[in-house]
Protein backbone atom coordinates (compact mmCIF):
# COMPACT_ATOMS: atom_id res chain seq x y z
CA UNK A 1 0.00 0.00 0.00
CA UNK A 2 1.48 3.18 -0.99
CA UNK A 3 1.33 6.54 1.42
CA UNK A 4 -1.04 8.07 -1.22
CA UNK A 5 -3.56 4.81 -0.25
CA UNK A 6 -2.77 5.40 3.32
CA UNK A 7 -3.87 8.97 3.92
CA UNK A 8 -7.22 7.96 1.52
CA UNK A 9 -8.21 5.73 3.95
CA UNK A 10 -6.89 7.42 7.48
CA UNK A 11 -7.44 11.31 5.89
CA UNK A 12 -10.93 11.44 7.98
CA UNK A 13 -12.68 9.35 10.58
CA UNK A 14 -15.94 9.00 10.62
CA UNK A 15 -16.50 7.91 14.44
CA UNK A 16 -17.30 10.37 17.72
CA UNK A 17 -14.87 9.50 20.53
CA UNK A 18 -15.09 9.78 24.42
CA UNK A 19 -13.03 8.62 26.91
CA UNK A 20 -14.69 5.78 29.35
CA UNK A 21 -11.98 6.60 31.60
CA UNK A 22 -13.72 9.34 33.12
CA UNK A 23 -16.09 7.57 33.60
CA UNK A 24 -14.59 4.84 35.40
CA UNK A 25 -12.64 7.64 37.50
CA UNK A 26 -15.96 9.52 38.48
CA UNK A 27 -18.45 6.30 38.77
CA UNK A 28 -20.74 7.40 36.34
CA UNK A 29 -21.84 6.70 32.84
CA UNK A 30 -21.46 9.17 29.57
CA UNK A 31 -24.30 10.75 29.88
CA UNK A 32 -23.13 13.15 32.74
CA UNK A 33 -20.68 14.63 30.05
CA UNK A 34 -21.91 14.28 26.39
CA UNK A 35 -24.86 14.77 25.07
CA UNK A 36 -25.08 11.87 23.43
CA UNK A 37 -26.84 9.59 26.25
CA UNK A 38 -24.71 6.38 25.28
CA UNK A 39 -21.28 9.18 25.12
CA UNK A 40 -18.95 10.45 22.66
CA UNK A 41 -18.81 13.80 20.60
CA UNK A 42 -20.64 16.70 21.79
CA UNK A 43 -19.96 17.53 25.67
CA UNK A 44 -23.31 19.14 27.68
CA UNK A 45 -22.72 22.13 29.89
CA UNK A 46 -21.18 19.72 32.72
CA UNK A 47 -19.03 18.46 30.48
CA UNK A 48 -17.80 21.72 28.71
CA UNK A 49 -18.11 24.10 31.88
CA UNK A 50 -17.33 21.62 34.81
CA UNK A 51 -15.10 19.35 33.80
CA UNK A 52 -13.22 19.79 30.44
CA UNK A 53 -12.98 23.55 32.42
CA UNK A 54 -12.17 22.52 36.06
CA UNK A 55 -11.30 18.85 36.30
CA UNK A 56 -9.24 18.52 32.97
CA UNK A 57 -6.38 20.98 32.28
CA UNK A 58 -3.15 21.85 33.78
CA UNK A 59 -3.80 24.09 37.05
CA UNK A 60 -1.29 26.84 36.00
CA UNK A 61 -3.46 27.27 33.33
CA UNK A 62 -7.17 26.71 34.95
CA UNK A 63 -7.87 30.32 34.48
CA UNK A 64 -7.04 30.66 30.95
CA UNK A 65 -10.59 29.05 30.17
CA UNK A 66 -14.04 31.28 29.68
CA UNK A 67 -16.35 30.29 32.62
CA UNK A 68 -19.36 31.42 30.75
CA UNK A 69 -18.75 29.32 27.72
CA UNK A 70 -21.27 26.12 27.83
CA UNK A 71 -21.61 25.64 24.22
CA UNK A 72 -24.98 27.36 24.29
CA UNK A 73 -25.60 30.29 21.62
CA UNK A 74 -28.91 30.86 22.32
CA UNK A 75 -31.72 29.41 24.88
CA UNK A 76 -32.28 26.35 22.77
CA UNK A 77 -28.93 25.96 20.49
CA UNK A 78 -25.90 24.21 21.73
CA UNK A 79 -22.92 23.66 19.98
CA UNK A 80 -19.70 21.87 19.63
CA UNK A 81 -16.94 20.35 17.89
CA UNK A 82 -14.07 17.95 17.31
CA UNK A 83 -10.86 18.53 15.68
CA UNK A 84 -7.95 16.07 15.85
CA UNK A 85 -4.42 16.23 14.15
CA UNK A 86 -1.88 13.30 13.56
CA UNK A 87 1.03 12.16 13.31
CA UNK A 88 2.54 8.95 12.74
CA UNK A 89 5.60 7.08 11.80
CA UNK A 90 4.81 3.60 10.97
CA UNK A 91 6.30 0.67 9.17
CA UNK A 92 4.49 0.06 6.03
CA UNK A 93 3.49 -3.89 4.55
CA UNK A 94 6.40 -3.74 2.82
CA UNK A 95 8.32 -2.99 5.55
CA UNK A 96 9.74 0.48 4.60
CA UNK A 97 9.43 2.97 7.19
CA UNK A 98 6.86 5.77 6.33
CA UNK A 99 5.43 9.22 8.42
CA UNK A 100 2.28 10.85 8.33
CA UNK A 101 0.59 13.94 9.39
CA UNK A 102 -3.53 14.56 8.42
CA UNK A 103 -6.06 16.13 9.65
CA UNK A 104 -7.55 12.77 11.50
CA UNK A 105 -11.39 14.62 12.66
CA UNK A 106 -13.28 17.49 11.80
CA UNK A 107 -16.73 17.33 13.30
CA UNK A 108 -19.46 20.38 14.12
CA UNK A 109 -21.83 19.38 16.26
CA UNK A 110 -25.35 20.87 16.64
CA UNK A 111 -27.99 20.16 19.65
CA UNK A 112 -31.34 21.53 19.49
CA UNK A 113 -32.89 21.27 22.55
CA UNK A 114 -36.81 21.90 21.91
CA UNK A 115 -37.73 21.51 25.90
CA UNK A 116 -36.45 19.26 28.77
CA UNK A 117 -37.77 16.14 27.43
CA UNK A 118 -36.84 16.70 23.80
CA UNK A 119 -33.59 17.79 21.56
CA UNK A 120 -32.51 17.12 18.20
CA UNK A 121 -28.67 16.17 17.54
CA UNK A 122 -26.54 17.02 14.14
CA UNK A 123 -23.44 15.76 13.60
CA UNK A 124 -21.50 16.85 10.40
CA UNK A 125 -17.88 15.80 9.78
CA UNK A 126 -15.80 15.81 6.88
CA UNK A 127 -15.06 12.66 5.32
CA UNK A 128 -12.20 11.70 3.30
CA UNK A 129 -11.30 14.93 1.31
CA UNK A 130 -14.33 16.13 -0.29
CA UNK A 131 -17.19 14.61 1.47
CA UNK A 132 -19.31 14.77 4.54
CA UNK A 133 -19.97 12.11 7.15
CA UNK A 134 -23.50 12.92 9.20
CA UNK A 135 -25.18 11.59 12.54
CA UNK A 136 -28.36 12.35 13.47
CA UNK A 137 -30.95 11.51 15.73
CA UNK A 138 -34.14 13.02 17.92
CA UNK A 139 -33.93 12.00 22.12
CA UNK A 140 -37.15 11.95 24.21
CA UNK A 141 -35.75 11.82 27.72
CA UNK A 142 -37.38 11.47 31.13
CA UNK A 143 -40.58 8.90 29.94
CA UNK A 144 -41.64 6.88 32.69
CA UNK A 145 -38.74 5.23 35.01
CA UNK A 146 -36.39 7.95 33.77
CA UNK A 147 -36.29 6.44 30.25
CA UNK A 148 -35.26 7.94 27.13
CA UNK A 149 -35.80 6.83 23.67
CA UNK A 150 -33.70 7.53 20.27
CA UNK A 151 -34.08 7.70 16.63
CA UNK A 152 -32.03 8.84 14.03
CA UNK A 153 -28.76 7.59 12.67
CA UNK A 154 -26.02 6.60 14.92
CA UNK A 155 -24.05 4.13 16.17
CA UNK A 156 -25.49 1.24 18.45
CA UNK A 157 -24.34 1.01 22.34
CA UNK A 158 -21.80 -1.51 22.11
CA UNK A 159 -18.31 -1.89 24.70
CA UNK A 160 -16.38 1.03 25.53
CA UNK A 161 -16.32 3.91 23.32
CA UNK A 162 -12.64 4.73 23.11
CA UNK A 163 -10.74 7.32 21.52
CA UNK A 164 -8.43 5.09 19.47
CA UNK A 165 -10.22 3.63 16.89
CA UNK A 166 -7.17 1.34 16.23
CA UNK A 167 -7.99 -0.57 19.31
CA UNK A 168 -8.85 -3.89 18.58
CA UNK A 169 -11.66 -3.96 20.41
CA UNK A 170 -12.98 -1.14 17.63
CA UNK A 171 -11.54 -1.33 13.82
CA UNK A 172 -8.36 -2.29 14.40
CA UNK A 173 -5.65 -2.06 11.81
CA UNK A 174 -8.40 -1.46 9.90
CA UNK A 175 -7.76 -2.47 5.87
CA UNK A 176 -3.88 -1.73 6.69
CA UNK A 177 -3.59 -5.25 7.87
CA UNK A 178 0.02 -4.56 9.21
CA UNK A 179 0.34 -8.00 9.42
CA UNK A 180 -1.41 -9.77 6.50
CA UNK A 181 -4.07 -11.37 8.37
CA UNK A 182 -7.68 -10.94 6.95
CA UNK A 183 -9.00 -8.86 9.73
CA UNK A 184 -6.74 -7.30 12.39
CA UNK A 185 -9.51 -5.53 14.53
CA UNK A 186 -13.76 -5.62 15.50
CA UNK A 187 -16.49 -4.06 13.94
CA UNK A 188 -16.19 -0.85 14.57
CA UNK A 189 -13.55 0.60 11.75
CA UNK A 190 -13.30 4.60 11.48
CA UNK A 191 -15.25 4.70 7.69
CA UNK A 192 -18.25 2.85 9.39
CA UNK A 193 -21.51 4.69 8.59
CA UNK A 194 -23.48 4.84 11.35
CA UNK A 195 -27.06 2.68 10.64
CA UNK A 196 -30.84 3.99 11.51
CA UNK A 197 -31.64 2.98 14.38
CA UNK A 198 -34.77 2.90 17.35
CA UNK A 199 -33.25 2.76 20.38
CA UNK A 200 -34.30 2.33 24.00
CA UNK A 201 -32.42 3.62 27.26
CA UNK A 202 -33.93 2.48 30.72
CA UNK A 203 -31.94 3.87 34.29
CA UNK A 204 -33.06 0.24 36.25
CA UNK A 205 -31.84 0.74 39.86
CA UNK A 206 -28.52 1.73 41.39
CA UNK A 207 -26.51 2.44 39.01
CA UNK A 208 -27.76 0.06 36.66
CA UNK A 209 -28.72 0.87 32.89
CA UNK A 210 -30.06 -0.74 30.21
CA UNK A 211 -29.93 -0.31 26.75
CA UNK A 212 -31.14 -2.03 23.78
CA UNK A 213 -31.90 -0.88 20.18
CA UNK A 214 -32.57 -2.03 17.06
CA UNK A 215 -30.93 -0.84 13.93
CA UNK A 216 -30.40 -1.45 10.04
CA UNK A 217 -27.25 -3.20 8.95
CA UNK A 218 -24.05 -2.46 11.00
CA UNK A 219 -21.73 -4.58 8.72
CA UNK A 220 -23.42 -4.62 5.33
CA UNK A 221 -24.11 -0.57 4.98
CA UNK A 222 -25.93 -1.26 1.73
CA UNK A 223 -28.66 -2.86 3.40
CA UNK A 224 -31.55 -1.13 4.98
CA UNK A 225 -32.71 -4.14 6.56
CA UNK A 226 -33.68 -3.98 9.99
CA UNK A 227 -31.61 -6.60 11.11
CA UNK A 228 -28.95 -5.68 14.24
CA UNK A 229 -30.17 -5.61 17.15
CA UNK A 230 -27.55 -4.43 20.24
CA UNK A 231 -28.24 -4.61 23.88
CA UNK A 232 -25.93 -3.55 26.74
CA UNK A 233 -25.91 -3.53 30.77
CA UNK A 234 -23.91 -1.06 32.44
CA UNK A 235 -23.52 -0.45 36.19
CA UNK A 236 -21.61 1.98 37.72
CA UNK A 237 -20.82 2.86 41.48
CA UNK A 238 -18.91 3.92 44.34
CA UNK A 239 -17.54 2.24 47.54
CA UNK A 240 -16.13 4.56 50.72
CA UNK A 241 -16.17 7.50 48.20
CA UNK A 242 -12.66 6.34 47.32
CA UNK A 243 -12.98 3.64 45.02
CA UNK A 244 -15.34 4.06 41.37
CA UNK A 245 -15.73 1.45 39.45
CA UNK A 246 -17.74 0.61 36.13
CA UNK A 247 -18.65 -2.69 34.48
CA UNK A 248 -20.87 -3.89 31.64
CA UNK A 249 -22.30 -7.49 29.66
CA UNK A 250 -22.74 -6.08 25.62
CA UNK A 251 -24.12 -8.36 22.86
CA UNK A 252 -25.07 -7.55 19.48
CA UNK A 253 -26.27 -9.96 16.73
CA UNK A 254 -26.51 -9.38 12.76
CA UNK A 255 -27.83 -12.54 10.64
CA UNK A 256 -25.46 -15.15 11.06
CA UNK A 257 -22.81 -12.57 13.02
CA UNK A 258 -22.75 -12.14 16.72
CA UNK A 259 -20.43 -10.44 19.09
CA UNK A 260 -21.00 -10.60 22.98
CA UNK A 261 -18.34 -9.04 25.69
CA UNK A 262 -17.68 -7.58 29.04
CA UNK A 263 -16.27 -4.25 30.00
CA UNK A 264 -15.67 -1.62 32.50
CA UNK A 265 -12.93 -0.49 35.03
CA UNK A 266 -12.10 0.34 38.69
CA UNK A 267 -10.55 4.00 39.69
CA UNK A 268 -8.91 4.13 43.03
CA UNK A 269 -6.26 7.03 44.32
CA UNK A 270 -4.86 8.53 40.80
CA UNK A 271 -4.76 5.40 38.89
CA UNK A 272 -7.82 3.83 36.64
CA UNK A 273 -8.26 0.19 34.90
CA UNK A 274 -9.95 0.27 32.09
CA UNK A 275 -10.46 -3.18 30.01
CA UNK A 276 -12.92 -4.83 27.43
CA UNK A 277 -12.82 -8.83 26.54
CA UNK A 278 -15.22 -9.56 22.93
CA UNK A 279 -15.56 -12.92 21.28
CA UNK A 280 -16.86 -12.23 17.78
CA UNK A 281 -19.19 -15.26 15.96
CA UNK A 282 -18.62 -15.11 12.16
CA UNK A 283 -16.56 -12.03 12.13
CA UNK A 284 -14.28 -14.24 9.62
CA UNK A 285 -16.43 -16.89 8.23
CA UNK A 286 -16.87 -19.73 10.38
CA UNK A 287 -14.51 -18.85 13.38
CA UNK A 288 -14.49 -17.14 16.14
CA UNK A 289 -12.49 -14.42 17.13
CA UNK A 290 -11.32 -12.75 20.14
CA UNK A 291 -10.23 -8.90 21.49
CA UNK A 292 -9.15 -7.90 24.70
CA UNK A 293 -8.11 -3.83 25.79
CA UNK A 294 -6.39 -2.86 28.90
CA UNK A 295 -5.62 0.20 30.37
CA UNK A 296 -3.94 1.88 32.88
CA UNK A 297 -3.92 5.17 33.02
CA UNK A 298 -1.83 7.54 36.15
CA UNK A 299 -2.52 11.01 36.68
CA UNK A 300 0.51 12.17 38.28
CA UNK A 301 -0.60 15.72 38.37
CA UNK A 302 -4.14 17.68 36.89
CA UNK A 303 -3.70 17.18 33.15
CA UNK A 304 -1.14 14.97 32.31
CA UNK A 305 -2.12 11.49 32.26
CA UNK A 306 0.59 8.23 31.86
CA UNK A 307 -0.91 5.69 29.88
CA UNK A 308 0.06 1.87 29.74
CA UNK A 309 -2.53 -0.83 26.85
CA UNK A 310 -2.72 -3.96 26.44
CA UNK A 311 -4.34 -4.56 22.88
CA UNK A 312 -4.89 -8.20 21.76
CA UNK A 313 -6.61 -9.96 18.60
CA UNK A 314 -6.87 -13.36 17.66
CA UNK A 315 -8.41 -13.54 14.63
CA UNK A 316 -9.21 -17.35 14.55
CA UNK A 317 -9.52 -18.64 18.38
CA UNK A 318 -7.69 -21.68 17.85
CA UNK A 319 -5.46 -21.24 21.07
CA UNK A 320 -2.44 -21.84 19.05
CA UNK A 321 -0.66 -19.23 16.61
CA UNK A 322 -2.09 -16.33 14.39
CA UNK A 323 -3.14 -13.86 17.39
CA UNK A 324 -1.37 -9.70 17.53
CA UNK A 325 -0.34 -7.91 20.61
CA UNK A 326 0.21 -4.78 21.08
CA UNK A 327 2.00 -2.61 23.70
CA UNK A 328 1.40 1.40 23.92
CA UNK A 329 2.73 3.64 26.36
CA UNK A 330 2.20 7.07 26.38
CA UNK A 331 1.01 10.17 27.72
CA UNK A 332 -1.90 12.47 28.02
CA UNK A 333 -1.56 16.06 28.16
CA UNK A 334 -4.58 18.47 28.74
CA UNK A 335 -2.22 21.83 28.75
CA UNK A 336 -5.89 23.96 28.60
CA UNK A 337 -9.99 23.28 28.52
CA UNK A 338 -9.91 22.77 25.03
CA UNK A 339 -6.94 21.22 24.35
CA UNK A 340 -5.38 17.29 24.56
CA UNK A 341 -2.24 16.48 23.57
CA UNK A 342 -1.66 12.69 23.26
CA UNK A 343 2.03 11.14 23.20
CA UNK A 344 1.97 7.49 22.11
CA UNK A 345 5.11 4.77 21.53
CA UNK A 346 3.31 1.38 20.04
CA UNK A 347 5.03 -2.00 20.31
CA UNK A 348 3.33 -4.50 17.88
CA UNK A 349 4.06 -8.13 18.21
CA UNK A 350 2.48 -11.12 15.89
CA UNK A 351 2.25 -14.50 17.11
CA UNK A 352 2.94 -16.72 13.68
CA UNK A 353 5.93 -18.67 12.85
CA UNK A 354 8.42 -16.91 10.40
CA UNK A 355 7.21 -13.61 11.50
CA UNK A 356 9.25 -10.60 12.54
CA UNK A 357 8.68 -8.06 15.16
CA UNK A 358 8.19 -4.72 12.99
CA UNK A 359 10.03 -1.39 14.63
CA UNK A 360 7.46 0.63 16.82
CA UNK A 361 5.29 3.06 15.89
CA UNK A 362 5.33 6.78 17.27
CA UNK A 363 2.71 8.98 17.25
CA UNK A 364 1.38 12.69 18.39
CA UNK A 365 -2.27 13.64 18.17
CA UNK A 366 -3.16 16.96 19.00
CA UNK A 367 -7.03 17.53 19.90
CA UNK A 368 -9.07 20.39 20.29
CA UNK A 369 -12.66 20.78 20.90
CA UNK A 370 -15.25 23.47 22.08
CA UNK B 1 -31.81 25.20 26.67
CA UNK B 2 -30.44 25.53 30.26
CA UNK B 3 -33.95 25.44 32.24
CA UNK B 4 -34.60 25.79 35.54
CA UNK B 5 -32.65 23.79 38.77
CA UNK B 6 -34.66 20.42 39.62
CA UNK B 7 -35.11 20.10 43.61
CA UNK B 8 -33.67 23.10 44.96
CA UNK B 9 -34.70 23.27 48.68
CA UNK B 10 -32.54 25.99 49.79
CA UNK B 11 -31.34 27.64 47.08
CA UNK B 12 -32.82 30.44 45.01
CA UNK B 13 -31.47 30.48 41.46
CA UNK B 14 -33.84 30.64 38.24
CA UNK B 15 -31.22 29.51 36.36
CA UNK B 16 -28.70 26.55 35.90
CA UNK B 17 -26.23 28.79 34.65
CA UNK B 18 -26.00 30.34 38.20
CA UNK B 19 -26.69 27.80 40.24
CA UNK B 20 -23.66 26.56 38.45
CA UNK B 21 -21.58 29.28 39.22
CA UNK B 22 -22.71 28.99 42.68
CA UNK B 23 -21.66 25.20 42.79
CA UNK B 24 -18.22 25.91 41.47
CA UNK B 25 -17.48 28.28 44.56
CA UNK B 26 -18.39 25.99 46.85
CA UNK B 27 -16.66 23.03 45.38
CA UNK B 28 -13.25 25.13 45.57
CA UNK B 29 -14.20 26.35 49.22
CA UNK B 30 -14.49 22.37 50.15
CA UNK B 31 -11.36 21.06 47.73
CA UNK B 32 -13.85 18.52 46.14
CA UNK B 33 -15.19 17.59 43.27
CA UNK B 34 -18.87 17.31 42.09
CA UNK B 35 -19.06 13.52 42.47
CA UNK B 36 -18.43 14.70 46.22
CA UNK B 37 -22.08 15.67 47.05
CA UNK B 38 -23.96 14.42 43.71
CA UNK B 39 -25.05 11.36 41.90
CA UNK B 40 -23.38 12.47 38.60
CA UNK B 41 -26.04 10.44 36.67
CA UNK B 42 -28.88 12.68 37.90
CA UNK B 43 -27.41 15.46 40.15
CA UNK B 44 -30.55 16.15 41.36
CA UNK B 45 -30.85 13.33 43.51
CA UNK B 46 -30.75 13.71 47.16
CA UNK B 47 -27.38 11.85 48.52
CA UNK B 48 -26.21 11.88 52.44
CA UNK B 49 -23.36 15.10 51.28
CA UNK B 50 -25.51 17.11 49.72
CA UNK B 51 -28.18 16.47 52.94
CA UNK B 52 -25.22 17.93 54.64
CA UNK B 53 -24.63 20.42 52.22
CA UNK B 54 -28.10 21.67 52.76
CA UNK B 55 -28.30 22.39 56.28
CA UNK B 56 -25.05 23.80 56.32
CA UNK B 57 -26.32 26.19 53.70
CA UNK B 58 -28.97 27.23 55.53
CA UNK B 59 -26.48 27.40 59.16
CA UNK B 60 -24.72 30.24 56.71
CA UNK B 61 -27.49 31.98 55.16
CA UNK B 62 -29.29 32.28 59.09
CA UNK B 63 -25.90 33.39 60.44
CA UNK B 64 -25.52 36.17 58.03
CA UNK B 65 -29.31 37.16 57.51
CA UNK B 66 -30.39 37.15 61.44
CA UNK B 67 -26.95 37.66 63.02
CA UNK B 68 -24.28 39.64 60.76
CA UNK B 69 -26.91 41.84 59.20
CA UNK B 70 -28.53 42.40 62.74
CA UNK B 71 -24.73 43.47 63.82
CA UNK B 72 -24.27 45.20 60.97
CA UNK B 73 -27.43 47.84 61.38
CA UNK B 74 -26.21 47.65 65.22
CA UNK B 75 -22.83 49.44 64.04
CA UNK B 76 -24.28 51.41 61.10
CA UNK B 77 -22.23 49.03 58.51
CA UNK B 78 -24.89 47.79 56.61
CA UNK B 79 -22.54 47.19 53.01
CA UNK B 80 -19.25 46.50 55.12
CA UNK B 81 -20.06 44.07 57.16
CA UNK B 82 -18.55 40.68 56.95
CA UNK B 83 -20.59 37.75 55.39
CA UNK B 84 -19.85 34.42 56.17
CA UNK B 85 -19.32 31.37 53.28
CA UNK B 86 -18.42 28.32 53.36
CA UNK B 87 -14.57 29.02 53.09
CA UNK B 88 -14.52 30.96 56.17
CA UNK B 89 -14.31 27.12 58.18
CA UNK B 90 -13.77 25.02 55.14
CA UNK B 91 -10.30 26.79 53.65
CA UNK B 92 -10.41 24.71 51.11
CA UNK B 93 -10.88 21.31 52.78
CA UNK B 94 -13.71 18.82 53.82
CA UNK B 95 -14.00 18.98 57.53
CA UNK B 96 -13.55 22.42 58.76
CA UNK B 97 -10.52 23.26 61.26
CA UNK B 98 -12.68 23.03 64.22
CA UNK B 99 -9.30 23.66 66.63
CA UNK B 100 -5.97 25.58 66.16
CA UNK B 101 -3.36 24.04 64.60
CA UNK B 102 -1.07 22.87 66.78
CA UNK B 103 2.32 24.35 65.52
CA UNK B 104 0.22 27.59 65.68
CA UNK B 105 -0.35 27.68 69.51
Amino acid sequence: MNIHCFFAILFFVNLSFALPRFGVQNGTSCIACHVNPTGSGLRNDYGTNVVALEELPLERWLDKGNEDWDGYISDHLQIGGDFRLQGIQYNDSDSTRKSAFFPMQADIYFHLKLNNNAGIFTKIGVRKKSTLSTEYWALLSNLPQNAWVRVGRTLPNYGLRVDDHTSFIRGGNFKRTIFGLEKEGLIFGPLLNPPAILELGVPMFGGLQWTSSISTDVLNNSSEKLNNLTTQFNYTGSINDNITYMGGFSYMQEDNFSMLGISGGISFSDFTWTFEADQAENWIDGNTSLALYDEIAWEIIQGVQLIGKYDFFDPKTDWQTGSISRYTFGAEIYPLNIMEIKLQARFNQLDQDNSTTPDPEYLIQTHFWF
Amino acid sequence: MQGKPNNLQVLEFDSKRDLKKYMKTISKDLGVKCKFCHDLNDKSIDTDHKKIAREMMRMQMDLNKSFFALLGDSLHMHEEMTQISCWTCHRGTKEPQTVRPKEQR
